[in-house]
């Protein structure tokens, strides 16, 4: 208990007022400006090594991506029958080509989490994801998609994709006001409707119609669409806010046939499923196409984010989208050769167990798409910051080197215009937001599935890709 | 301008903001500082290392309690941390438990000084009785919270501010008998 010794100090010690020097300001300003310039660099470091890492990996898997003789004979032993062999039209040839002798089991190294760990938080969570950022310019965004058909004859389609960032939902007093014109005419003459609870009655139809025990329902409206108004314009005045994102998962190829599910004419695929890689017809044996192993994709980008209400919030974004998944092929063949739809390539992979010195091999095939993504993200606690969020994506597609398969021929093929340029993709997940120095930090799982078929002669393959997705939203400061 | 708007502002990195704060708080935290320390380069290296605290953990601040009494946590915490890792202060900062011999109970006398002249004979005071002594009959902690905060026993924190309270009050005797003095000899 301080006494009065105590009680003096401390009140002289309050009354002590020290002036410091001015170097001390300008060290203290110079500390502030060093860390915040720091931690910027570590943010863009980290997204420039998640970038470095996949484009290391696909550098690599390309490179790997060259025929071997591998140890892959002793699996496709067990997946293939070897029952008979048919004297096929084109018997392939033995080719010495150039190998490397590196396994084609390839590069599976570990490819650096996007966000290797959340920081730790402290203090109490902020879900306050405030309305003052400023950030995107009020200009449209248009896309021109050009697509061409699988036969020679080509043809050019324009479709525009047209983003407004500042789309807003109707305005709820327009909604409240907007009364037809002839009911209104057919009330005002009506000798039995004289007040305003009578009157808002005779708009409503006869299952919303309000009990007379509500005393003043003029006011309840009023003040409720005052209420609407408030948060409509609250929300209208929020404004669009930056966030980097980065997905990381595994991504593959559906087998899935629509048309078969309804009774319509089954994939050519679905003729396969019996025995895997293979169908028998009486005396011949085919080697239909491969199983489709899942492989690495990936995707970064930005995104701009708008709150629309309390707990929706939508985002319009750019991405970079790159999916693999991995075939086993036959030997490849040098040669000039036709496939259906009169495409000539001058070399190809076969499948065709004509030749009892075929080899399989493993091969990569990756997809490269550039993506506009609309998703809206659903609060689904009052106060747990845990998201539903779905939405679509347009893809093009700008490059790919994956095989094309020809059931005629059983031989895997080059040929990009087999496949379907523009896809449109669902996509759903969760999201948990997470505080992070004084922005946001978002993580959850996020599924992605293609509504379009990747290959226009094939409507059983859709891309997907599921995996987990980082996402940081940047607060004004 | 309020305090909330000030921190908002800050928060945001405005510039003027964040030299507001400073000049706020500036004075009277360097005095905090100073009481601390035995120099004013010290003083200003503590207020310095305190104020960078202040801005990159200002989003911590819940507006519970003034903003003056947060700073000043900040800054008595630097403080302590500065003298622990100074080796100027280091091989004096000990806090013995050997059994002191007791004090007498003195009566309190009256502080005829300047608020500086105090502060100066504080920090007079070996700097383990200096810091005990500020945390207790300044900043108000008591010996439990003191113990925990210098990793010391309770019993010692109570005998070494009862052995630095006993030094002050005789300095503070001293120093009165010489301003009788001074006015006698007039």
């Amino acid at each position: 208990m301080p006494n009065e010794f105590e009680k003096q100090v401390q009140q002289m010690m309050g009354e002590l007022k020290l002036v410091p020097s001015e170097p001390v300001w300008q060290k203290v300003e110079m500390q502030i400006r060093k860390k915040k310039d720091r931690r910027r660099l570590i943010l863009w470091i980290s997204f420039l090594i998640l970038l470095l890492s996949g484009g290391l990996w696909i550098g690599i898997d390309h490179y790997s991506n060259r025929l071997s003789y591998n140890d892959s004979n002793n699996e496709a032993k067990d997946n293939f029958n070897k029952t008979s062999v048919q004297n096929s039209p084109a018997t392939p040839k033995k080719i010495n080509d150039k190998r490397n002798t590196g396994s084609a089991n390839t590069i599976t190294g570990k490819l650096k989490q996007p966000i290797e760990k959340a920081n730790k938080v402290t203090g109490t969570k902020n879900t306050n994801i405030g309305f003052d950022e400023k950030l995107v310019p009020q200009k449209k965004l248009t896309q021109k998609v050009s697509r061409q058909k699988e036969n020679l004859v080509e043809e050019k389609k324009e479709v525009a994709v047209t983003v407004e960032e500042n789309e807003m939902p109707p305005k709820a007093e327009e909604v409240i006001v907007r009364l037809p014109v002839e009911k209104l005419k057919q009330v005002e003459s009506d000798p039995r409707i004289n007040t305003p609870a009578e009157m808002m009655t005779a708009f409503k139809p006869d299952s919303e119609k309000i009990k007379p025990a509500i005393s003043n329902p003029d006011s309840i409206k009023k003040d409720t669409s005052a209420i609407k108004k408030t948060d409509i314009k609250k929300y209208a005045a929020s404004k669009w806010k930056l966030n980097l994102v980065a997905t990381s998962g595994l991504s593959g190829l559906s087998r899935l046939d629509f048309t078969s599910v309804f009774g319509g004419l089954k994939s050519m695929d679905a003729l396969y499923q019996s025995a895997p890689g293979s169908v028998t017809n009486p005396g011949v044996t085919y080697y239909g196409p491969s199983p489709i192993k899942k492989g690495l994709s990936f995707s970064i980008g930005a995104s701009a984010q708008k709150q629309l209400s309390k707990r929706l919030v939508f985002s319009a974004g750019l991405q970079y989208n790159y999916y693999s998944n991995s075939i086993l092929v036959g030997n490849k063949i040098r040669r000039d050769t036709v496939f259906r739809y009169a495409y000539s390539v001058s070399q190809y992979f076969t499948n065709n167990s004509a030749s009892t010195s075929l080899q399989l091999e493993r091969y990569h095939n990756h997809y490269h798409f550039i993506s506009l993504p609309l998703t809206i993200d659903w609060q689904m606690f009052k106060k747990f910051p845990l998201s539903l969020h779905t939405g679509f994506s347009v893809q093009q597609m700008i490059q790919t080197d994956a095989l094309t398969f020809d059931y005629n021929a059983q031989a895997y093929y080059h040929n990009n215009k087999a496949f379907n340029k523009t896809l449109v993709f669902t996509e759903y997940g969760f999201n948990y937001s997470i505080p992070f120095a004084k922005h946001s930090l978002v993580l959850g799982p996020e599924f992605q599935y293609s509504l379009s078929a990747l290959e226009k002669n094939n409507s059983a393959h859709h891309l997907f890709s599921y995996g987990l997705k980082a996402q940081l939203q940047f607060k004004k400061k | 301008m309020d305090h909330y708007t000030l921190v908002k502002d800050c928060l945001k990195g405005k510039m003027a903001a964040q030299r507001q704060l400073y000049d706020l708080f500036a004075s009277p935290m360097l005095s905090v500082c100073y009481r601390y320390t035995k120099s004013t380069a010290d003083a200003e290296d503590v207020l310095q290392e305190g104020f960078v605290k202040v801005f990159f953990n200002l989003h911590q601040y819940r507006f519970q309690g003034e903003l003056g009494a947060w700073i000043r946590r900040i800054m008595v915490t630097t403080a302590i941390n500065y003298l622990k890792r100074n080796a100027r202060y280091q091989s004096e900062l000990v806090f013995p438990d050997e059994h002191l011999h007791a004090v007498d109970n003195q009566s309190d006398p009256e502080v005829k000084m300047e608020a500086k002249e105090l502060a100066d004979l504080i920090r007079q005071l070996p700097p383990g009785y200096q810091t005990i002594f500020n945390l207790y009959a300044v900043e108000g902690f008591n010996h439990v919270e003191i113990g925990k905060i210098l990793g010391i026993q309770e019993s010692t924190s109570r005998s070494q501010y009862a052995r630095a309270r006993a030094l002050l009050i005789q300095w503070i005797e001293q120093n009165n008998n010489a301003v009788k003095r001074n006015v006698y000899a007039k």
